[in-house]
């Protein structure tokens, strides 16, 4: 079943001049249930436009998104909130924890939003929290653990709420390898055993190798494709191959971090 | 592009986050351009305005104080205002920007901000100025308020003043600027926050001071009340300070630990916001409420005050005016041509008495001691209850041939038994009579042979105004004119028209007593008002920039939760809850401090006086929710505003 199809999305940025920039242009695209999609390109692609209107805080200039057949551009302010809260889970580079929470109540903020009782919100945060493996440090604060446990516990915060679809941006662009290997192995974990949709957006080979597909684009354009098959670290080749194929400039990203 | 250029640009390109630090200085100098031009015009320095002569002295003392005031005032603001500046401070030192133009650049801005202010703040103080002595004609009760002029001390003391008083703030703040690391101007506002933590032992200190402090006001007697009353403030002032530091915490923790209410809704955001916030603000919230106790109980005072005197004039005279007449025709004037005179100049009259009495004389017993023999007006008791009842006094009723007196000051008032037996005679005839407890308050004008009244029943009077001659015979007349506190006028015209002999027999300094009084009480009350309104205004600046400091970390927090799916409604909601407690608590807690103060004040003089503190409660909520609701809107338009992405 089709949790995503894209169709035609294009987004014109135009400034009050003449200026008018094209950062997406007729993408298509469709992802289906239990898929671990990447998308990835070199700065500028479009890449980061993509995931805002696919995160539905942008809106595209042309083409259609629908999530589950609901297409959200037709939704008002208050319902597309309550759509990303309901059908949408996000995945921050920069993990976006709220500090003045403890880890288990940032996971379980979306449950709370959403009423549900403290019975079934313990009941929910259990078995995410041990898949996840922060079981442990549920009851500490956000400065007091690991990037690697934050964003764990942000992945957690993610799918608790049973999501059609999963959204990660650069979601290792943080952490060292170490981390990003735990912190990849988890989502893949996730989405192998309990099935959640995933699309990821990174610039990084090794995380990109976790993904099933990667879809390439560039200039705001779809540019090739690639599937997995059962050895990650062929995969990883494949990758850097198209990659070098793409080309662009794809060391920027650590200098985005002030 | 020169450096002086860099900095004047910086406003330009800034001039949101310039506003309330220019918007703070120019109240700062309007409110003390406004003050000045009051205490240095020259009606009031050359004594125009009697009342005023008396606090002269205390007038000026205030207006440093406000300068001290708007020193500290203005040295905050700048400072949150530095604060919100750090990293682009750190980025320019990271540029290479020396510390010594660093520096330059803080004063060359606050120097540009000042002038600017300055200008504008004295720009809006004369236009204003008009409006604040009509204001004050109002409440001082002159008629003739003071001229609109534009006093040159008071523009030059206000420039000068406030010119000084920014070139310090902007070294202080430029010194500050200089010494910190760039690594820390840069980081500012990343470093995790702690959780607030409490201290069960000081949370308990501060509900057992509060509690001490609350029960002490409560049980206070005059005898106690010297003794208790450091203790009473002492205890309180504590136990507010580590209700914010301390108790606000626990409570939180307490509200935290019930997940039912905690986990519901945006209660999870707020209250474990609330924590942070509050502890956080502990010392602005504990002075804010320490503040506003002081002023609501200064105010409720000065106005129970008010209210209190007015209520005297009102006993000492149950007419506007009133006079006894001795004796056949009229020895002071017909009521006739009395009313006339009243009603001359569009007065109006609306309540006309006419009580027949007797003089009774030589009285011996009860209150007249034998070697100082008293007079008094006889009465007819139906006569005494129909006046009685008009000015609130409770009905009265005789068996037989007793009588009653009735003194004239309800203040005498003790639990009276029979009197027993008053001596004395009417005209030439002897008098004899056994008293009943004694009545207390004045029921007609207590002037000349009414100051005391001797009440008997209906029958006895009939009997012995018929024995009595002529020349016993008194008559009472009392007017009451509607308005009366304008009418001093009519009663001046009345008053001028008796001959001294008359004047004796008639009372008519209501009027002039109640506008003395309000004159000398109404400088007081605008003085102190005028206090009160600055420290409310400048309490509620001070939550509203601490709010604002934070603003760059919330906005960050919320577009977070606003891409999780928070509404827009709900954002709201939650800063409601955190803006609406963070301005309201210190307001109920100090309205709880101040309701004690007044108990305590009730007990002082005797009769209970909350109820007048309540009016000056229910404006100091009133204020406070205006601004709390500006400050939410605010608040969250520009959080909403900044967190579209």
């Amino acid at each position: 079943m089709d949790v995503l199809e894209v169709k035609a999305l294009g987004k014109i940025y135009s400034t009050k001049g003449e200026v008018s920039y094209k950062a997406l242009d007729g993408i298509d695209m469709t992802v289906q249930t239990g898929e671990f999609v990447g998308v990835m390109g070199p700065s500028g692609s479009g890449k980061t436009t993509l995931l805002n209107l696919l995160a539905t805080i942008d809106k595209p200039t042309s083409g259609s998104i629908s999530v589950r057949g609901i297409d959200p551009s037709g939704l008002s302010d208050r319902k597309l909130a309550l759509f990303r809260r309901r059908e949408l889970g996000f995945v921050f580079q920069d993990f976006n924890l709220l500090d003045t929470l403890s880890l288990k109540e940032n996971i379980a903020l979306p449950l709370v939003l959403e009423g549900k009782s403290p019975a079934q919100i313990e009941r929910a945060l259990q078995p995410v929290a041990s898949l996840l493996g922060i079981a442990a440090i549920l009851e500490k604060r956000p400065y007091e653990v690991s990037g690697g446990q934050k964003q764990r516990a942000a992945i957690a915060r993610a799918i608790i709420h049973e999501p059609s679809l999963l959204l990660a941006d650069e979601l290792t662009g943080n952490l060292d390898s170490k981390a990003a290997k735990d912190v990849m192995e988890s989502l893949k974990d996730l989405n192998e055993r309990l099935g959640a949709t995933v699309l990821m957006v990174t610039h990084d080979p090794f995380s990109a190798s976790y993904c099933k597909r990667i879809m390439f684009i560039k200039d705001g354009r779809f540019f090739s494709e690639i599937r997995r098959g059962d050895n990650r670290q062929a995969f990883f080749q494949q990758i850097l191959d198209s990659l070098s194929v793409l080309g662009g400039n794809f060391d920027d990203v650590p200098f985005a971090r002030a | 592009m020169t450096f002086r250029s860099l900095a004047l640009n910086n406003i330009r390109g800034n001039w949101r986050s310039y506003a309330a630090f220019f918007l703070s200085s120019v109240f700062s100098v309007l409110i003390f351009y406004l003050y000045a031009s009051f205490v240095l015009h020259p009606d009031v320095v050359n004594g125009k305005i009697e009342q005023a002569q008396g606090v002269k002295k205390m007038m000026e003392v205030c207006m440093y104080l406000i300068l001290i005031f708007s020193f500290f005032f203005v040295l905050y603001s700048s400072s949150a205002f530095v604060k919100t500046r750090k990293k682009e401070f750190g980025l320019l030192t990271l540029f290479g920007t020396t510390r010594g133009q660093l520096r330059k650049m803080v004063v060359y801005e606050s120097l540009a901000v000042a002038a600017l202010s300055i200008a504008a703040g004295l720009g809006l103080g004369i236009l204003l100025s008009k409006l604040f002595i009509l204001t004050l004609g109002v409440l001082i009760g002159t008629d003739v308020p003071i001229r609109f002029l534009v006093p040159g001390r008071a523009v030059l003391l206000t420039a000068g003043g406030f010119l000084l008083l920014f070139f310090v703030i902007s070294l202080l703040s430029a010194l500050r600027v200089g010494r910190s690391e760039i690594i820390d101007l840069l980081g500012e506002g990343r470093r995790p926050k702690r959780p607030p933590a409490f201290s069960p032992g000081l949370s308990a200190l501060a509900a057992l001071s509060l509690g001490a402090g609350y029960a002490m006001a409560a049980m206070t007697t005059v005898q106690t009340f010297m003794m208790l009353a450091l203790p009473i403030i002492g205890f309180t002032v504590l136990g507010t300070y580590f209700l914010y530091t301390q108790l606000s915490v626990a409570v939180i923790r307490l509200l935290q630990r019930r997940k039912s209410f905690y986990y519901k809704g945006t209660n999870l955001l707020s209250i474990s916001q609330l924590a942070f916030r509050i502890k956080d603000n502990a010392r602005i919230l504990f002075v804010v409420t320490v503040l506003g106790a002081i002023v609501m109980s200064a105010a409720s005072t000065v106005y129970v005050f008010q209210k209190l005197q007015r209520d005297q004039i009102l006993e000492h005279t149950p007419y506007t005016v009133g006079y006894v007449e001795q004796g056949p025709g009229h020895s002071v004037m017909d009521p006739d041509q009395a009313a006339a005179l009243l009603e001359q100049d569009g007065g109006s009259v609306t309540e006309r008495s006419e009580v027949k009495g007797l003089h009774a004389s030589g009285l011996v017993g009860a209150v007249f001691r034998d070697d100082r023999p008293g007079d008094a007006m006889v009465v007819a008791l139906s006569d005494y209850n129909r006046e009685a009842e008009r000015v609130g006094l409770p009905k009265r009723s005789l068996d037989g041939d007793a009588g009653f007196l009735v003194e004239p000051f309800r203040s005498m008032q003790e639990k009276g038994k029979p009197e027993g037996e008053l001596l004395g005679r009417i005209g030439d005839e002897p008098l004899r009579l056994k008293l009943d407890e004694s009545a207390y308050g004045a029921a007609l004008s207590p002037i000349a042979q009414a100051s005391w009244l001797l009440v008997v029943s209906d029958r006895q009077m009939e009997r012995w105004t018929a024995a009595a001659p002529a020349s016993a015979k008194l008559a009472f007349y009392g007017f009451e004119l509607a308005d009366w506190e304008h009418r001093l006028a009519d009663v001046k015209r009345f008053d001028e028209a008796l001959t001294p002999a008359a004047k004796e027999q008639a009372q008519t300094y209501r009027v002039s007593s109640y506008i003395e009084m309000r004159q000398s009480i109404g400088l007081t009350v605008f003085i102190g008002l005028f206090i009160s309104v600055l420290f409310f205004i400048a309490s509620g600046s001070l939550l509203y920039f601490k709010l604002f400091t934070e603003l760059q970390e919330d906005r960050s927090q919320f577009r977070a939760l606003n891409r999780i799916g928070l509404t827009s409604g709900e954002l709201r909601r939650t800063v409601g809850v955190q803006v609406g407690l963070l301005y309201l608590v210190p307001c109920l807690v100090g309205i709880v401090h101040s309701l004690f103060a007044m108990q305590a004040l009730g007990t002082l003089i005797g009769r209970p006086v909350w109820m007048y503190g309540l009016v000056v409660m229910g404006v100091y909520i009133l204020m406070q929710a205006a601004y709390c609701l500006i400050s939410w809107t605010t608040y969250t338009r520009s959080i909403v505003r900044d967190s579209r992405v």
